[in-house]
């Protein structure tokens, strides 16, 4: 049974704050159009007081950190969900919060993302599978 | 709250250029992410082209729309060189109306594969705060 008070956590990752020119090189790399993440006029006329980060930005940052503790020739990605929890605007500064789920295979791992002020800007669950190593490698 | 559930059945496939280890950097540099040489987790999100243009077939502007979850399974790795092909329908539409305001839920459902074999499979929800600003191209069943 899982027993979310006996999850190993893993350690946690900081991100650079976020910036208005962090949204618009996103939006480039991505190919995300919506205005409300490049144009004040449009957050504003949405309802919100700014421009705000996209949410796949978030799950960006959640990827990097997956890889960060499963390295990708050494475990491979089978599920990843991700549930946006709260809005993320320039200036907030995320850090990515992780705890196993489960150690064997598949391997079982819960995210969080949380802003400066400890809220919860997004959740994620993630299956991973260990790659079996190459009998003829060097290793 | 009061739901009705639309079923629009739209779809659409296209074929996308091949990735290359610029673009990837590209967005490994957008996302504060170490570049690997692998595609990275994330990086199926080039290929919503299709949920952008099957909003606008709905008379959605991209300006109400709120990204509320996204899912993604792994089969086979995104390559570098080759074009990807994209397929995308709009698995769900649910109209609620909460606190005298029409919401609509929309789920759809993309896969994208390289020479016949699906690599991710995505699912993307919204939430769509308003109403069609524009004439809907297709019609509710």
């Amino acid at each position: 049974m899982d027993n979310q008070r006996n999850r190993r956590s893993l350690a946690p990752l900081e991100k650079a704050p976020l910036t208005e020119e962090m949204l618009q090189a996103y939006a480039q790399a991505s190919g995300d159009p919506n205005p409300i993440h490049l144009d004040k006029a449009a957050a504003h006329a949405a309802g919100f007081p700014s421009v705000l980060a996209h949410g796949m930005l978030l799950m960006a940052f959640m990827g990097d950190y997956l890889e960060l503790h499963f390295p990708p020739d050494q475990f491979k990605l089978r599920l990843f969900k991700t549930r946006f929890k709260k809005m993320t605007f320039p200036g907030d500064i995320l850090t990515v919060h992780g705890s196993l789920k489960t150690e064997e295979d598949p391997i079982g791992v819960s995210l969080r993302l949380t802003n400066q002020k400890n809220e919860i800007t997004a959740e994620g669950d993630v299956e991973l599978t260990r790659m079996v190593a190459d009998a003829h490698s060097a290793q | 709250m009061t739901e009705k559930t639309l079923f629009p059945q739209l779809s659409l496939e296209f074929t996308a250029p091949a990735i290359t280890p610029c673009d990837v950097e590209q967005f490994c540099g957008a996302t504060q992410s170490t570049f690997r040489q692998s595609i990275p987790p994330t990086f199926a999100t080039r290929f919503r082209e299709g949920e952008f243009a099957l909003l606008r077939r709905l008379g959605r502007r991209l300006a109400s729309v709120i990204h509320t979850e996204q899912v993604y399974e792994y089969y086979e790795p995104l390559p570098y060189g080759g074009p990807i092909d994209v397929r995308v329908r709009l698995e769900s539409a649910r109209e609620r109306t909460m606190g005298g305001q029409k919401v609509l839920f929309l789920c759809f459902d993309s896969e994208m594969g390289a020479k016949g074999r699906l690599c991710v499979r995505a699912r993307t929800h919204f939430l769509v705060r308003e109403q069609p600003q524009v004439e809907p191209l297709c019609k509710e069943t």
